[in-house]
């Protein structure tokens, strides 16, 4: 299905889209929109070359922050695009967004490939890019990578697509994958067993702490 | 005699500059294994040593087939031509109908959403009989139910897996979990004592599936005293004991 990104441009947001399952190509071309793809095909150019071709005032200075900004090693710049792995790519792409100073950002399955550290740096980074201004699009189908990150959740359902308002509603997961945290927790209201809606381990502890203090029963 | 797949202080470099080395690890037939490491430890590149897609030093000895898969594969034609279905045996055309969850195999794969491509391309390597399959870090377009029946295709072609994660959810599918660094491995064992290592884990970087992380937390306020993997047995023993 179609769907107008530029309707979802918005300074300082946050977008997700969960169950996304068009191409990436056939999304409309629009000069504002820097795309950091999980499938970009790698090009036969040395890293350096490529920037120096691509970023007008290309400095090593800037570029050496943004890699430590995107946890990329700056010693890159002389490896060979090809030789890149799949999450080196992503970061490079990362990189050539905020040198390009995009104001809007789309990560396709930007999380998949980074382990536990890496992702909630990401996270924080993406909250950290909106106070900046950017608007960040996210697609992914990592309901978790959006926890305390999200402004906007957009879910695609077979020919359309919804606003969800939080993490807990049930079409959600008519699509994709449950996370545990929530599976539980929906589990025990169903027991009649009611934590609250929680998306952080530590809280549903507390929660679980008084439950099992007070009493209840299933 | 016993299949298996021997890897001896096995390395990488690139650049004069070693990405890993001295990873040390003997993969046993019908023993599925799941390794995990940081980002760009080189999970991937040692999958592509075992498949001889890369220079590697070390010794790595095969004596049994292997297949590899990196990413969903570019096919052309129908699912039933690609995966010669006419020409299975009974048993095994039902196991795979089990799997692929689709009534037409006429489809053509061009046609197929990713999720079926993958489908198909796994089927496509498994159906080469090999005794080893390789797969990297590709099953999250799978709900949970789906990387089980992945495990139980594999386990009816008597097909051993070494699957490549980060993520950690995906651990507890497995028995038994390697952690690699960048000079070899650093933890391995049966999945549950891996992960209670709580410390090293959170220390590494990682983070625990959420069970064994709320277990973890609920054991050590003396709630329970087991880990539990399974949402319903936790559920009965903290509010059904009480």
């Amino acid at each position: 299905m179609e769907i107008k990104l530029k309707d979802f441009i918005k300074p300082s947001q946050i977008t997700a889209f969960v169950n996304f399952n068009g191409s990436f190509k056939n999304l409309e071309s629009n000069q504002k929109i820097f795309y950091v793809l999980d499938d970009k095909k790698s090009h036969d150019k040395i890293v350096r070359d490529y920037f120096i071709e691509k970023i007008i005032d290309f400095s090593e200075s800037k570029f050496q922050d943004a890699c430590k900004m995107v946890l990329l090693d700056y010693s890159i710049l002389d490896k060979n695009w090809n030789q890149l792995s799949k999450t080196e790519m992503k970061r490079l792409q990362f990189v050539e967004a905020l040198l390009n100073r995009s104001e809007t950002i789309l990560f396709q399955n930007f999380e998949l490939g980074f382990y536990g550290k890496d992702r909630s740096y990401y996270q924080k980074l993406f909250v950290k890019l909106t106070k900046y201004g950017k608007c960040i699009l996210c697609f992914t189908n990592d309901i978790t990578f959006l926890f305390g990150m999200v402004t906007n959740f957009i879910l695609f359902r077979e020919n359309d697509y919804i606003f969800v308002n939080d993490f807990y509603e049930d079409e959600i997961y008519q699509y994709i994958e449950m996370p545990p945290i929530i599976s539980l927790i929906k589990n025990l209201n169903q027991k009649n067993i009611k934590l609250g809606s929680y998306i952080e381990t530590k809280e549903v502890l507390k929660a679980i702490y008084r439950s099992v203090n007070a009493g209840d029963k299933l | 005699m016993k299949k298996k797949l021997q890897l001896k202080d096995v390395g990488i470099s690139k650049n004069n500059q070693i990405i890993f080395k001295n990873f040390s690890y003997v993969l046993e037939h019908k023993k599925n294994v799941c390794l995990i490491g940081k980002t760009n430890v080189g999970k991937t590149l040692l999958l592509k040593a075992i498949a001889n897609e890369v220079p590697y030093f070390g010794t790595i000895v095969k004596k049994n087939s292997c297949q590899f898969l990196f990413h969903i594969l570019d096919l052309k034609g129908t699912i039933e031509s690609l995966i010669h279905f006419s020409e299975l045996s009974l048993n095994h055309q039902n196991i795979i109908l089990t799997f692929l969850k689709l009534n037409n195999l006429k489809y053509s794969y061009s046609e197929l959403n990713l999720k079926f491509k993958l489908k198909v391309s796994i089927l496509f390597q498994v159906l080469q009989f090999p005794t080893f399959f390789f797969v990297d870090d590709i099953l999250s377009l799978f709900s949970r139910q789906e990387k089980m029946d992945f495990l139980i295709l594999l386990r009816e072609f008597n097909i051993t897996l070494f699957y490549v994660t980060s993520d950690i959810e995906d651990t507890l599918l497995f028995p038994y979990v390697i952690v690699m660094g960048r000079d070899g491995i650093l933890i391995e064992g049966n999945t549950i004592n891996v992960l209670k290592q709580e410390k090293i884990m959170h220390r590494l970087g990682f983070t625990l599936p959420f069970l064994v992380d709320l277990s973890l937390q609920l054991k050590s306020y003396e709630m329970i005293d087991e880990i539990f993997l399974d949402e319903q047995e936790l559920i009965q023993k903290l509010w059904k004991s009480n």
